[in-house]
């Protein structure tokens, strides 16, 4: 009871899984009406926390005191008592319900005003939704069935959700992972809205841009402590980025590519009705435009994912270092020196519930074999050498690649694409869920095998990567090329007026 | 460890129901133990229809290992069998040495055709592989009576089968277990189904073929995108699954009767889906497993005649309770349970320390 204006207040908790620790004394508190970023490195133990908070885990040690009163958050449904609510990464919300029925699905009968045996006060539902979502400035069309509804929407869901069922904790996890950089704007914009109504937002993130734009406090993990608690004015993106990972940190300096083109072929041409464009050896191509707007196409007639037929690629011509490629299948196309980074590595890039050495080996199969047989001591050595290049943390190779998280399971599956020299390489997303150490590991990668000479084409929706790597960006808007700038024209705002369709 | 557990706990739950029926669980312990390794020619019987398994387990293992479900494991092998029987009437001059070798040529051929169909079908045209499989069998089933019908009937025998094969086709000469079970049918293909789960470890364990189909079967699109021929390589999974599963030709025609009778197999194939699935798909624990059913099979023979409440379909009852409860205890967690159910009194312990 010695501070009552605390809302949240973690007193020295800890927990563990078996023998790992994901958070040990871990002490902070949170105020009423604020924005509190909850920051730090994949595995840091944010989650962790806050899972706590909204009862799906207990802890081991410690307590934790709402508005000056201990309470025990044993499961969900005593954090929603309490006021909390929580927004997961991967939403929990069921295809084709309406959102209005989603809203009702989470209502209690007391506040439903109503009993079994009545009809749902439906209409006076949706009139209070909608007067709530308005005042917030996010309206949603509450009738259509939910999976219609782009992502962006089905967040906004999932927040006026806990608004409505007067929740005043809002824990939000790695909200803007699945939005585009116009939408997170706006969505960070809400969220200032939401704090003005009085509420109080935990946001687990890593990216810091967002923390520095709207959080009023933060609290930095890592390796499941906290590191440092206190109003955001505390830091700069540097020191912030330095508490995040324990060392200090430098920003990764990009230099023109030093490579000397010995031919004049192209490393890859890419010929269609509507998308023309090139790629020269040694270049970093970037692609930028919003998702959907032609990406996955201009990647599936280079490589084709499973069984599509040659007659669609009819019209298409795709060479690689003079080579023709779209009539070959994707083993003579990989042989001939295309790399590729999947936008989802664990559906098209890796195996799951594969060993780390057999994934180390997808695709690289026949430069570790003699006589049909794998050369598994030659496959150790250059597995753990890679590893060592890549800074892949791991216990031993046969653990299973579920094991790792996400930024060593894309460390791994980039060093495996990179194990032989290539001519091309497509990079969708490489840092997709990447922490900061492992995105500047994999840039250094990216611009050391430009160096070399491979051409890459990144397809990235983060501008800012696009802007520090590129040597020269195009603009996809609707399936078509809609301009193109050289790395000395680069500028946020006209490149962001391009990917939304306006010609200047 | 927890599968042995397991597997006791469903033959504790199968004598358990026994009881039900009115007779002494420990009665049918022996009935079942007295009947599988009573005497040389029991435990040689037991070792033929193991034998048999072996093949079908590792025709289903190694499909599973490329992500299709060989239910047609039946059909393969009852098309194999007649290609050997048939091999073997239509070469009757075919020199000694290479007869037997000839006719598992054909065998493994025809079984290996018998699957890849489903097989490329499956790879190039989207069509389920249990599906076809499963049609398979029964037009494998309508052409083999054809066959042995018409063109191959045996005329001295009531039953419906082929002629003998001449004697140059069978495993005679050099055939050392037959020699040491007397006249049980176990023959010298137990060696070889040992010998053939062998190599479908190292197949899958160290070579790029075996490496390719399990990678397909675990994210076939990953594997494409990487570059593995990943039709291909179904195709070719399904054609060795249907090769292994005609292996049992070896078995049923060279190595003992030396025909083709209708009927012979007593659901091999099937039964080939548990013994892959109580190994968990390892081909070194296929061997056990084959002959742990085959002992079940064996065993529950003399229940019908030993009995007098029990009937032989106990046999099925009895695997499918030790299926059951082998999977059930695979997927309990024992630290769970412990720390369940005693944690209680472990705190309690600290709390008096504590005072």
């Amino acid at each position: 009871m010695t501070t009552t204006s605390s809302l949240i207040e973690f007193k020295e908790i800890s927990k563990s899984f078996g023998s790992k620790i994901a958070n040990e004394n871990v002490t902070f508190s949170v105020q009423t009406g604020t924005i509190h970023a909850i920051v730090g490195e994949n595995g840091a133990g944010k989650s962790t926390i806050m899972k706590m908070l909204f009862g799906l885990y207990e802890p081991d040690q410690g307590e934790i005191f709402l508005n000056g009163i201990k309470v025990q958050i044993k499961n969900p449904a005593i954090a929603k008592n309490y006021g909390i609510g929580m927004v997961h990464q991967h939403f929990m919300l069921a295809g084709p319900i309406s959102a209005l029925d989603h809203v009702i699905l989470e209502m209690t009968p007391e506040s439903l005003d109503t009993n079994a045996f009545l009809p749902l006060p439906r209409s006076q539902i949706r009139y209070k939704l909608e007067s709530l979502a308005s005042s917030l400035q996010m309206p949603v069309d509450w009738n259509s069935p939910i999976e219609k509804l782009p992502v962006g929407i089905q967040q906004r869901i999932e927040i006026l959700k806990l608004l409505f069922n007067n929740s005043d904790i809002l824990i939000l996890d790695e909200p803007t992972a699945v939005l585009t950089p116009q939408e997170i704007d706006e969505f960070l914009s809400r969220l200032q809205k939401i704090r003005a109504h009085g509420k109080t937002i935990l946001l687990i993130t890593h990216k810091l841009k967002e923390v520095f734009s709207v959080a009023d406090t933060i609290t930095v993990f890592r390796k499941g402590q906290v590191v440092r608690t206190g109003p955001v004015t505390q830091w700069n993106e540097t020191t912030l980025a330095e508490d995040m990972i324990g060392e200090p940190f430098h920003e990764l300096k990009v230099s023109a590519s030093k490579f000397a083109p010995q031919s004049s072929e192209f490393a890859l041409e890419f010929k269609t009705p509507k998308i023309n464009f090139t790629l020269k050896q040694g270049e970093i191509l970037g692609v930028a435009g919003v998702e959907g707007n032609g990406q996955s196409q201009i990647i599936q007639q280079i490589i084709n994912p499973l069984s599509r037929p040659l007659s669609e690629r009819k019209d298409c011509e795709v060479y690689l270092n003079g080579k023709l490629i779209s009539k070959m299948t994707n083993r003579d196309i990989r042989a001939a020196g295309l790399g590729y980074l999947a936008e989802d590595r664990h559906s098209k890039a890796s195996c799951i519930n594969s060993s780390l050495f057999e994934n180390f080996l997808l695709g690289q199969q026949n430069h570790f074999q003699k006589w049909g047989l794998i050369k598994s001591k030659a496959l150790k050595e250059a597995f753990t050498e890679a590893c060592k290049k890549f800074d892949v943390q791991f216990q031993n190779g046969r653990q299973m690649l579920s094991e790792l998280s996400g930024g060593n399971q894309q460390k791994l599956v980039i060093a495996r694409e990179l194990l032989k020299p290539l001519k091309a390489l497509i990079a969708a997303h490489p840092t997709r869920g990447v922490d900061i150490q492992a995105i500047k590991k994999i840039h250094q990668s990216f611009l050391e095998i430009r160096d070399e000479g491979t051409g890459i084409l990144l397809i990235s929706s983060e501008l800012e990567e696009l802007m520090k790597l590129s040597d020269r960006i195009v603009v996809l808007f609707r399936g078509e090329i809609v301009k193109e700038f050289k790395r000395s024209d680069f500028n946020d705002k006209a490149i962001g007026a391009a990917m939304a369709g306006f010609k200047s | 460890m927890k599968a042995f557990f397991g597997f006791t706990l469903g033959l504790a739950l199968c004598l358990g129901l026994t009881a039900f029926a009115g007779e002494s669980p420990l009665h049918i312990l022996m009935i079942i133990f007295k009947s599988a390794f009573g005497t040389t020619y029991d435990l040689g019987l037991t070792l033929f229809y193991a034998t048999s398994l072996v093949f079908t387990g590792l025709s289903v293992c190694l499909a599973f290992h490329a992500g299709l479900f060989n239910i047609g494991a039946e059909g393969q092998l009852t098309v194999a069998t007649l290609a050997a029987a048939a091999t073997g009437l239509l070469f009757p001059n075919c020199p000694g040495v290479i007869a037997p070798l000839l006719a598992c040529v054909a065998a493994l051929a025809a079984g290996g055709i018998w699957g890849a169909i489903p097989g490329w079908l499956k790879a190039y045209r989207g069509s389920h592989e249990v599906v076809v499989t499963m049609m398979m069998n029964f037009i494998a089933s309508g052409v083999t009576s054809y066959f042995v019908l018409n063109t191959f009937r045996s005329l001295d025998s009531q039953n419906p089968e082929t002629k003998l094969i001449p004697t140059q086709f069978m495993f005679r000469d050099f055939d050392f277990v037959k020699l040491a079970f007397a006249d049980s049918p176990a023959n010298i293909t137990l060696v070889i189904a040992i010998l053939v789960a062998i190599g479908i470890w190292f197949l899958l364990r160290k070579t790029v073929f075996g490496f390719e189909l399990k990678m397909t079967g675990k994210n076939e699109m990953a594997s494409e995108l990487s570059g593995i021929s990943s039709k291909k390589i179904k195709v070719w999974a399904m054609a060795l699954s249907g090769a292994l599963a005609g292996m049992v030709a070896l078995n049923e025609v060279m190595g003992s009767s030396g025909k083709f009778r209708m009927g012979f197999s007593a659901d091999y194939g099937f039964v080939g889906i548990a013994v892959a699935l109580l190994a968990r798909n390892n081909p070194i624990g296929i061997l056990l497993s084959a002959f742990l059913f085959a002992v079940l099979q064996k065993g529950a023979a003399d229940l019908d005649m030993e009995t007098q409440n029990i009937t032989r379909d106990f046999a099925k009852v009895l695997q499918a309770v030790i299926i059951f409860s082998v999977v059930a205890v695979q997927y309990f967690d024992f630290k769970k349970f412990r720390s369940k159910f005693f944690s209680r009194s472990i705190s309690s312990k600290k709390d008096r320390e504590k005072i």
